[in-house]
């Protein structure tokens, strides 16, 4: 009893009314967002009840000894995976995609809890061989990690949710770098990630800017593409080849790259084909959103809009008119950071970004602290999450960012999201609180 | 570890600072543009119609006016047009539009900009329409007006229509402030006046949400009504004109000889213009556009006919003055003129004959005989003094010119030099001479009045009807003045008196309340002939002139005369049809014995 305390008071009260402040002008704006739609008016209850059961659940989180849930964390993590299965199998299709389960009047986004679930089994995983760095580095370990990860990442495509795979590999990436995984395959698997999205923008934006027959025939001819990606896997396999005979690794490391260009051209036309036109749009329109002004261009345009007309003081709370005659689209979800925009001003939404700031340095120098190695990866699987998303989505907003479709932890609407990153951010304050105990 | 942290604090620290100058530059430095953007967003200018000018005749009668009219937009709310289909489904159970052009316009336009669908000016309709306005709430619909002709096709051709503006009429009208989707005169008066007829535009800004919802609106400036024609049409005696031509082609006109003003201008076959408003149907779009006898033809301004021989009365003008033939000049009817081997005949066998008596019997071989004493250069100076060969000027579009020939022109034209047989068919009439019915009327009234006319006008007054001022006046105008003698004009003149007296419009030329003097004439045509009859009245103070012109219907003193009877016995008796008709027969009585006393046969012929 006096242990639990003790603990209490140690727990970091900056992370704590940064929570809340995030928590109330979640709600705030979400009802800003949606009171003129009769449809949508009790988000905002929604999201005070969804937040209240995440705080109680989260409260659990807080005070309970994080190695017991490092005990189970695979069964965590299957049932993440039966989670995500079921999802496929009887999940309720919003818009285009099947990412929910209702039960009755709750439903559920799996892939949104999957995050967590997926940092604590990959960091347990991780953690088995924090003595042994030479496993750990090896390109076999290496693929057992991005198996953990992959098979969420197939399942979430499936939905298709790609802003939440795209999350998942990001924290892979996150932890990785942590982990000191098998540096040359996270750099080829980087490099191989902006080759597979090479040829479908490419395609797209050539479709957009129309330019000579000619170069259209090439750009979209697969025959072209099939052949230079033959050829690099071609070279890549003698250099392997020769690099064995001579035993040299730097050959080894060129030939790895040629074989990982020349598989990820060939998946990049397999991209092209899977991923739509509105899709791939969405991936290119932040650059010049005036390219497809009525499409997905409109989001961009609409969310800068009501950002820049906020000036410093913000037009007030209810009384932004992107956000309140619906200009703004998603915008008690995706671009609710617009309306924070709009009706808070540079103030709110500079202070929105000043304390996420203080959450990654935070939990970057709890990193440095904390004794354990298993902490250190969770830690660092957590800022992978948060950071990510939140750079994502607001970057969309602002137009720095292609368009994801990732939520803004604590802030966007959804029980979900909400939940997880309440979740996240309890296991953070658990640590933080362990550093005085374990002192 | 401890450099990895490092550098993600590091790392994360650029980003959120980049973020922060992100949010610095729209936010402060480019606030004003981004703030004028999310204004623009929301309020949307739009014109606010002015009402048309209204059409009045000379007592005032409503020609042309504006009734509610509720015009039917489709909203852009959604990104895909299939996302409205079920709407447009349920609309299409009320009223009828075309569904098939829609999806193309719908994904070519921005969000909140609307299409226009179709027009209600049934108020049932529209009621059924908004009890169900639940059902398809993407559709607006806006008061409006439409132009509606309570006379119809009495006045088609004069009043002419509205109808969109197309592409080509945009682009040179668009410099006058003309836009897409205004209405333009298409025909007739509303063409020829559209600038003063349609007003200026208010402008109205409203403020609509995303989605198209019109949450506020106040006007910037008001619009200004079109201005109002008054015309000098008596839409009485117009509509008794369309009556008398009920079953023929033709037109009758009818001109105030001491103004220029226009009583009568009507025209027939017509169309009834309201149809051109309310819609119509492709079927009925072809019926009128292959009618064979062309109802959009504006017989009395635009079409040319050989004049026949009313064309007399201004060949003896041009012989007496010419001095080609005295007034003592006679020549002897035989019936057949010989000219080299062709002969040329006339209708009777009218002996020896003077100028007077030629004219009044209608006799070709007397003229004949003028036409050899005179040339066409002669022919063709006087017919241009007479206001033959051009259009007149008159306020409406669409104008013939008529042709006078020329020896030059027949060389050019035909590679043949000049006949004395040429000159022999135009001097009654016919030949390559053409005059529109316009300029026959014009030409009488110059006889009447003994050597001028007026310039002819439908409008007398451009009336702003709100403050009832007005705003231009047609003050009568000298069109053509001659040097022509008097003794000439009062010569001619009388025997146009004779021809109605006893000559051959003894019979069809009776009126009951004044003296008239004209002269018929009956064209050679395929079919029947086209029947032309001139005149005016009263003799001794000319005050209108009628001509009426029947094409394929008979002689000039059978079908077209009568028809100017009636409406000179209406417009001096102040008479209705009916009564002008009956007075008429009346007075045909009395005249009937009258010529029996003097020995004369009512005949029917030339």
């Amino acid at each position: 009893m006096s242990d639990k305390k003790i603990k209490i008071s140690f727990i970091d009260l900056p992370l704590l009314i940064i929570l809340l402040i995030f928590m109330v002008v979640s709600v705030l704006f979400i009802y800003s967002g949606t009171k003129n739609i009769s449809s949508l008016k009790y988000r905002f209850l929604n999201q005070i009840i969804y937040g209240s059961i995440g705080l109680i659940f989260g409260i659990f989180l807080l005070l309970i000894d994080l190695k017991k849930i490092n005990d189970i964390s695979e069964f965590i993590y299957l049932f993440g995976i039966f989670l995500l299965i079921l999802t496929l199998l009887i999940g309720t299709r919003v818009r285009s995609s099947k990412s929910w389960i209702r039960f009755g009047p709750i439903g559920i986004q799996p892939s949104e809890f999957m995050k967590i679930f997926y940092i604590l089994f990959l960091s347990k995983i991780i953690s088995l061989y924090q003595n042994d760095d030479k496993y750990r580095k090896s390109i076999k370990f290496f693929f057992i990690a991005l198996l953990i990860t992959i098979i969420p990442v197939l399942l979430i495509l499936k939905q298709p949710d790609f802003g939440s795979a795209f999350i998942f590999l990001l924290i892979f990436i996150t932890i990785g770098f942590f982990a000191d995984l098998n540096s040359e395959m996270l750099i080829l698997m980087i490099i191989m990630g902006i080759f597979i999205f090479s040829l479908p923008l490419l395609r797209v934006y050539i479709k957009i800017i129309d330019t000579s027959v000619f170069i259209k025939n090439i750009i979209f001819s697969n025959k072209y593409f099939l052949i230079i990606s033959l050829l690099l896997i071609i070279t890549g396999i003698i250099i392997l080849l020769i690099s064995i005979n001579f035993e040299s690794r730097l050959l080894m490391r060129i030939s790895i790259i040629f074989i990982g260009v020349g598989l990820s051209l060939i998946l990049s036309i397999i991209a092209d084909k899977i991923l739509a036109d509105y899709q791939k749009k969405r991936l290119l329109v932040f650059v010049n959103p005036e390219l497809d002004k009525l499409g997905s261009g409109y989001n961009i345009i609409q969310s800068k809009i009501a950002i820049g007309a906020g000036g410093l003081f913000g037009k007030g709370l209810f009384k932004g008119t992107q956000s309140q005659f619906g200009f703004l689209p998603e915008r008690s979800t995706d671009f609710i950071f617009s309306i924070i925009g709009e009706e808070g001003g540079f103030l709110l939404s500079f202070g929105i970004l000043i304390m996420w700031g203080i959450i990654y340095y935070k939990i970057l120098s709890l990193i440095k602290i904390t004794t354990s190695y298993y902490y250190k990866i969770v830690l660092a699987g957590i800022f992978g999450y948060f950071f990510n998303q939140t750079i994502l989505n607001i970057g969309m907003t602002i137009g720095l960012m292609p368009i994801t479709g990732v939520p803004l932890p604590f802030i966007s609407y959804g029980g979900s999201s909400l939940m997880t990153s309440i979740f996240a951010y309890m296991i953070v304050l658990n640590i933080s609180m362990k550093r005085y105990s374990v002192s | 570890m401890k450099n990895k942290v490092n550098f993600l604090i590091l790392f994360s620290i650029g980003v959120l600072i980049l973020f922060s100058f992100r949010l610095l530059n729209l936010q402060i430095i480019s606030n004003y543009n981004y703030l004028i953007s999310s204004i623009r967003n929301l309020e949307t200018y739009e014109p606010i119609e002015p009402l048309r000018g209204l059409i009045i005749d000379k007592n005032n009668i409503i020609l042309a006016n504006n009734r509610p009219l509720w015009k039917i937009f489709l909203i852009k709310k959604r990104k895909n047009f299939s996302e409205v289909d079920q709407q447009l489904n349920f609309l299409q159970k009320i009223l009828q539009f075309d569904y098939s052009s829609l999806k193309d316009k719908y994904e070519r336009i921005s969000f909140g900009d609307k299409i226009f669908i179709s027009q209600i000016s049934d108020e049932k309709v529209l009621a059924a329409l908004l009890e169900n306005s639940d059902e398809y709430p993407d559709i607006r619909c806006e008061n409006s007006y439409y132009r509606f002709y309570p006379f119809g096709e009495i006045m088609f051709h004069l009043l002419g229509y509205l109808g969109p503006i197309n592409q080509n009429e945009l682009i040179y009208l668009s410099k006058k402030g003309y836009d897409r989707n205004d209405l333009l005169g298409k025909l007739g008066l509303e063409k020829y006046y559209d600038e003063y007829l349609k007003g200026k535009k208010g402008k109205k800004a409203l403020k609509t949400n995303a989605t198209g919802q019109i949450i506020d609106s106040n006007i910037v400036y008001e619009p200004e009504n079109g201005y109002s024609l008054r015309l000098s049409i008596d839409s009485r005696l117009q509509q008794a004109a369309f009556q008398l031509l009920q079953g023929y082609r033709g037109s009758v006109i009818v001109t105030n000889a001491k103004t220029g003003e226009i009583l009568v201008l009507a025209s027939s076959p017509s169309i009834d213009p309201n149809l051109f408003i309310s819609g119509m149907t492709t079927e009925q779009f072809n019926q009128i556009n292959n009618n064979p006898d062309n109802p959009f033809l504006f017989r009395p301004i635009s079409a040319e006919y050989p004049p026949a021989s009313t064309f007399k009365i201004f060949m003896s003008v041009l012989a007496l003055d010419s001095k080609a033939i005295d007034t003592n000049t006679k020549f002897v009817c035989n019936h057949i003129f010989q000219l080299g081997d062709r002969e040329f005949k006339c209708l009777g066998r009218h002996g020896l004959l003077d100028l007077e008596g030629a004219i009044k019997e209608s006799c070709n071989i007397f003229f004949y005989n003028t036409a050899l004493k005179t040339s066409i250069s002669t022919i063709n100076q006087y017919a241009r003094i007479l206001g033959f060969g051009k259009a007149s000027g008159i306020d409406l579009p669409g104008e013939s010119n008529g042709f006078i020939p020329s020896s030059e022109w027949k060389i050019n034209k035909y590679n043949e030099p000049w006949f004395d047989g040429d000159t022999l068919n135009i001097s009654i009439g016919q030949g390559f001479l053409l005059v529109t019915p316009l300029q026959m009327n014009l030409a009488t009234a110059m006889i009447a009045n003994e050597g001028f006319n007026y310039l002819p006008h439908v409008v007398n007054e451009i009336v702003d009807l709100n403050t009832n001022t007005v705003i231009h006046k047609i003050e009568p105008k000298i069109y053509l003045k001659s040097n022509i003698a008097d003794w000439v004009w009062k010569y001619v003149k009388k025997a146009m008196k004779k021809v109605v007296e006893e000559g051959t419009a003894r019979y069809g030329g009776t009126t009951a309340e004044i003296e008239i003097a004209g002269k018929t004439g009956t064209a050679q045509s395929m079919g029947l002939p086209h029947s032309w009859f001139t005149a005016f009245g009263p003799y001794e103070n000319p005050e209108i002139v009628i001509t009426v012109m029947v094409e394929n219907s008979g002689y000039g003193a059978s079908i077209a005369a009568p028809i100017a009877s009636i409406l000179f016995d209406m417009y001096f008796g102040n008479k209705t049809l009916e009564q002008a008709r009956l007075d008429i027969q009346k007075a045909w009585y009395k005249k009937y014995l009258k010529l029996i006393s003097k020995g004369l046969k009512p005949t029917d012929d030339e």
